[in-house]
């Protein structure tokens, strides 16, 4: 099997599941103004996975994945009571509860024995792409032999998939106008609850395997890139997944390949170049289409200008 | 019907609006009108339940509680209310007023598409039916969020200050539209600032200061001592004429 196959495809997979996972989530939370959500689902999930910890006693995958989907959504449940019940407005409330979150995890891992819990620095913030290898023995095939972060983010990926297909109107109408969405009883409000779960498991999902930097650059940028030119929700949907896909593709690939794209001594971080890559990528798109838009209106103005002065030449 | 209603953002002692009691009749074009700060649009708010506390007294509609009748009832909001960047084009503004009929997870269908469609009609906007809501003047934007209540099928349309901004030809263009649906049997409630036509166009005038200070036919519940009473100037020295209280014109409206 060559390196292709056994280190890159895994690891672009990974990539590109947590994208979709996390990408197409991430359109109702830029629509909603609601970006920094992410960073903030991201950083409140510590204490679950401490808990998960604790109340398990092992560090399995699923004990801290779903401690930290329950410590996500509990996050956002208190941040929505302090909203509604102090005069503090969503997004300082969001910022107050994740900050107390974060710092109830960091309480729980220094005071309840749980400093076992492995939490890498590196690893948190660019996750384990690289370690994303296929080691095919004999009798396996690479599918049954691809790492587990891989599964779970196919179950994310499907998930935020079907949710956006079942919910995505309902998601819209509560982005667009949320009195009229609470009036007419066209969006109720447990929609929003279920885009919130979806949401947060993607998070969790792709934490592990591309890290914190680069789900907060899937949830914003993807939406962000596509937002200037599309002309619905199901059109930014779809464009902010094929416009990122090539720029995740190619970015894993010059970190991977740095030595001969870059001259770099050796490879880069992968999560970390894809996030810088789609970061850079927003800015990009939003001057492509002011310069796109400045010429198709200046283009008719240059036309009628051009036809005016032949009527107009001098005999 | 509206008995003893009283609503607000916080404790009871500093409710906004007090015993407001008002029935409004099928079919007519109602206004509330009053100062700024008055609780025109908390009032308006707090009968559909919009408010963070919620109000006390009785509010009741079509004889039945909001929550049975909500199928009836449309909101429109200001203007400035809605993120008007918003990735759709006025099609889909007015197809969301189908959302409730075609239910939560089914999209809406050619025929849907086509209500929505007639719903722009009626507003007169079906030619702009694909441009993007950005796209269009504040006019035009009001009347898109009218053509999504009547897409809903509202028999009872609450606004929010639905000529905020608007040009003289928006605003009597969105006029004659209410006028119009009034006329079919609608009855439309309005959060509105210009005595002048709420004189000439209305049916009736609620003059809303913290409690209802007037209520009745414009040209009964407009008069002087009332308005002095809920502005705390003579109103008479103030009011111009149509459309001369817009902040702002504005020139992208084609009509």
């Amino acid at each position: 099997m060559n390196a292709l196959v056994a280190i890159d495809l895994p690891a672009v997979l990974a990539a590109t599941l947590a994208l979709v996972a996390c990408g197409t989530l991430g359109n109702w939370l830029v629509l909603r103004k609601e970006a920094l959500a992410a960073d903030a689902i991201a950083h409140a999930v510590l204490p679950g996975l401490v808990a998960g910890y604790l109340i398990t006693g092992t560090r399995s995958a699923w004990a801290m994945l779903g401690g930290a989907a329950c410590a996500g959504f509990a996050a956002i449940l208190v941040s929505r009571l302090v909203a509604r019940t102090t005069k503090t407005g969503a997004p300082a409330a969001l910022g107050v509860v994740f900050t107390a979150f974060f710092a109830l995890g960091v309480a729980l891992l220094e005071t309840q024995g749980a400093r076992q819990v492995d939490l890498d620095p590196s690893c948190v913030l660019f996750g384990s792409l690289e370690t994303m290898f296929v080691a095919v023995s004999e009798g396996t095939s690479w599918i049954a032999a691809l790492p587990r972060p891989i599964w779970t983010l196919a179950a994310a990926a499907t998930c935020a998939i079907v949710t956006s297909f079942l919910l995505g109107k309902a998601w819209t109408i509560r982005a667009f106008d949320p009195a009229f969405a609470a009036t007419s009883g066209a969006a109720p409000h447990w929609t929003d609850d279920a885009r919130l779960v979806a949401t947060t498991f993607a998070i969790v999902a792709a934490f592990e395997a591309v890290g914190s930097v680069l789900v907060i650059a899937l949830m914003a940028c993807p939406a962000l890139i596509a937002a200037p030119f599309a002309r619905s929700v199901r059109g930014q949907v779809t464009m902010s997944l094929v416009c990122a896909l090539p720029i995740v593709v190619f970015a894993y690939f010059a970190a991977a390949h740095a030595e001969r794209v870059f001259g770099a001594p050796h490879a880069l971080n992968a999560s970390g170049m894809i996030a810088a890559v789609l970061a850079a990528a927003v800015p990009v798109a939003h001057l492509v289409h002011r310069v796109f838009s400045r010429a198709t209106r200046t283009a008719p103005a240059a036309r009628a200008t051009r036809v005016d002065r032949v009527n107009h030449r001098p005999a | 019907m509206v008995r003893d209603f009283s609503c607000g953002y916080g404790a009871r002692d500093a409710d906004v609006v007090r015993h407001a009691s008002f029935a409004l009749d099928e079919g007519t074009l109602n206004a509330i009108i009053g100062p700024n700060g008055g609780g025109k649009s908390t009032l308006l708010k707090g009968l559909l339940g919009l408010l963070p506390v919620a109000p006390s007294g009785e509010a009741s509609f079509f004889g039945k509680p909001l929550a049975s009748v909500r199928a009836r009832i449309a909101f429109v909001p200001q203007r400035a209310d809605i993120d008007w960047n918003f990735p759709a084009s006025a099609l889909d503004v007015a197809a969301m007023g189908l959302a409730r009929k075609t239910g939560i997870f089914r999209r809406v269908g050619r025929d849907g598409r086509a209500a929505a469609m007639r719903a722009l009609e009626t507003v007169a906007l079906a030619d702009l039916a694909h441009a993007q809501i950005g796209e269009l003047s504040g006019g035009q934007q009001q009347r898109v969020l009218v053509a999504r209540a009547l897409a809903a099928d509202a028999e009872l349309l609450m606004l929010d200050e639905p000529f905020a901004n608007a040009d003289s030809a928006a605003s009597a263009r969105l006029l004659a539209t209410l006028k119009s649906l009034a006329h079919d049997g609608r009855t439309i409630l309005a959060v509105h600032h210009d005595l002048a036509t709420v004189r000439t166009t209305f049916d009736r005038a609620l003059v809303v200061a913290g409690r209802i200070v007037a209520d009745g036919p414009p040209h009964m519940s407009l008069d002087s001592s009332t308005l002095a009473a809920a502005y705390g100037i003579d109103v008479r020295q103030h009011a111009r004429p149509f459309g001369m209280n817009a902040e702002r014109n504005e020139t992208r409206d084609p009509d």
